[in-house]
């Protein structure tokens, strides 16, 4: 006999997502999943962000092992939490879940996630996130967009890190945008350099212009 | 990598839905974008239903392409095609299919 289901295998993970969003909502926190490959520069966009966002700001920080980035989001003053995930290649909504009862959030108007390193698993759990952002960096090379075409057509704004290295490198930066075009209309593709500052401006008008 | 996960999810909603009958196939329905690897959903599968009402059952899995429409002519193409429509050349477009992910229904003995 056949039974017809119909459901989303990630349903699980949505639901505590759907839980998530009304616990930011009701606090008017801008909760923002940050992901990326391993070292494209994702604490280090967070902490060029907590230097120049203004605004009061809590970090969720996610990696397989090790306390690093949030000792180093932590000199900054800003409230931090570290989840460990063992060896699992995403964050998921639980995970978030969990974390929140052991954050700081009074103050915070922005919630920054960074999720493990990673450019294939994380686009599949949503975390209750208000945006998706992805950061790239130009050594990874160009043709990123068009071998994860998955998560580059679920974000809401693609970071281009590392364009000081431009002159060393060979990274054609059309190629890169005509990828994003290509399964992403919508996302804005900001190319700055954590390193110098450059471009970080345009970044940070755009996570102002988000509305909780 | 996380199919482990997922085959777990896969089965805690065929046995909720076949209340304890014997299930003889899942049908899943995967898009191209939906970065899921079949085989080791299998693989998973195998390992994970054993005592279970799931135990043996077939796997049947429908794929989904990942279709892009073109904002100019509005004609839906691949992922071949990187983002260039080959009717009228425009870039880019709206995702309309291909990051489905879903159990679509089961069949259970009587």
């Amino acid at each position: 006999m056949k039974i017809n289901v119909v459901k989303n295998i990630l349903d699980a993970n949505e639901q505590i997502a759907a839980e998530n969003k009304l616990f930011f909502e009701k606090r008017d926190i801008i909760a923002v999943n940050v992901m990326a490959s391993p070292g494209a520069g994702k604490t280090s966009l967070i902490l060029r962000t907590i230097e120049r966002l203004g605004e009061p700001m809590a970090v969720v920080e996610g990696d397989i092992a090790s306390t690093f980035d949030a000792e180093k989001v932590a000199e900054k003053q800003v409230p931090v939490v570290q989840i460990n995930t063992g060896g699992a290649c995403h964050l998921d909504a639980s995970m978030i879940k969990t974390s929140l009862e052991r954050l700081s959030l009074s103050k915070a108007k922005y919630l920054f996630i960074e999720n493990v390193g990673n450019l294939v698993c994380p686009a599949e759990f949503v975390l209750g996130e208000k945006a998706r952002v992805l950061v790239a960096s130009a050594p990874e090379g160009d043709d990123k967009p068009f071998k994860y075409p998955g998560m580059f057509s679920t974000v809401q704004a693609v970071v281009l890190n590392k364009m000081d290295v431009l002159p060393y490198i060979d990274f054609n930066v059309s190629r890169f945008l005509e990828g994003v075009a290509a399964v992403n209309r919508e996302a804005p593709v900001f190319q700055i350099s954590c390193r110098t500052g450059e471009g970080l401006g345009d970044w940070i008008d755009w996570l102002k212009s988000i509305k909780s | 990598m996380h199919e482990l996960a997922l085959t777990q999810n896969i089965i805690d909603i065929a046995l909720r839905e076949a209340e304890s009958r014997r299930i003889t196939e899942i049908n899943l329905v995967i898009g191209e974008l939906s970065s899921v690897v079949e085989e080791s959903i299998r693989f998973c599968f195998e390992v994970m239903s054993k005592d279970t009402p799931a135990e043996g059952a077939r796997i049947c899995v429908k794929k989904v392409a990942a279709a892009i429409r073109c904002p100019g002519c509005f004609r839906t193409y691949g992922l071949e095609m990187e983002g260039l429509c080959p009717a009228c050349g425009k870039r880019g477009g709206e995702v309309t299919a291909g990051r489905e992910f879903y159990l679509e229904s089961i069949e259970v003995e009587d």
